[in-house]
């Protein structure tokens, strides 16, 4: 079965299509978890409502606690530039 | 949400000026991202000064804080009436000192409001 942290990542990219995604797996236990986005749709949004256009994504997931822990960085191309260069 | 609990969050929100709705209590944190939230907030100068809430406390308004903020997890904080997020923001505004001037602005406001 596909771990939950690959449907997660599926699902923020396919609700953000143009954004970079990369979900970590925090425990090992594939449920407490970090998703690295960076995206241009980020750009003039508070970091409120970046959280929340992730969160969206997955909601029913942490609601029925198959997610049980999402950190989240949300980027937009610049400040992700800063923040990791490569 | 019943508008019982919604006025019980308002008065929450508007009597305190640095409200964490959290997992467990400020002495003992029953969950990662609440106790990290509690240290960011201590760093940031809020000691002694933080109302937390333990949700796991109270079922019927851990429901309810996650409709009235429209963010589906624990732990969230809310400084001078304005909610900020969870333990991510919270230390991403640490991090830019940000959290510093919002904490100071909140309690001078209280502090001024009380001392009429």
């Amino acid at each position: 079965m596909t771990q939950i942290r690959e449907q997660v990542t599926a699902k923020i990219q396919a609700a953000i299509p143009d954004a970079e995604v990369e979900v970590v797996d925090l425990t090992g236990t594939d449920n407490h978890l970090e998703a690295r986005v960076i995206s241009p749709a980020f750009v003039g949004k508070s970091l409120i409502e970046r959280h929340k256009m992730i969160y969206a994504s997955v909601r029913e997931w942490i609601d029925d606690d198959t997610v049980h822990a999402l950190s989240i960085k949300a980027w937009t191309p610049e400040e992700g530039e800063r923040c990791n260069p490569k | 949400m019943q508008p019982e609990v919604k006025q019980r969050i308002d008065a929450q929100i508007r009597e305190n000026p640095v409200l964490l709705y959290m997992k467990g209590t400020e002495m003992l944190p029953r969950c990662g991202f609440s106790a990290a939230t509690v240290e960011t907030l201590h760093t940031a100068g809020a000691t002694g000064r933080i109302h937390a809430i333990d949700v796991l406390a109270d079922p019927e308004l851990w429901q309810a804080i996650r409709e009235y903020s429209d963010w589906p997890t624990i732990p969230q904080l809310y400084i001078g009436g304005e909610f900020i997020g969870g333990c991510d923001i919270t230390r991403e505004l640490s991090e830019s000192g940000e959290l510093q001037t919002k904490i100071e602005a909140a309690l001078e406001t209280a502090d001024a409001g009380a001392g009429e």
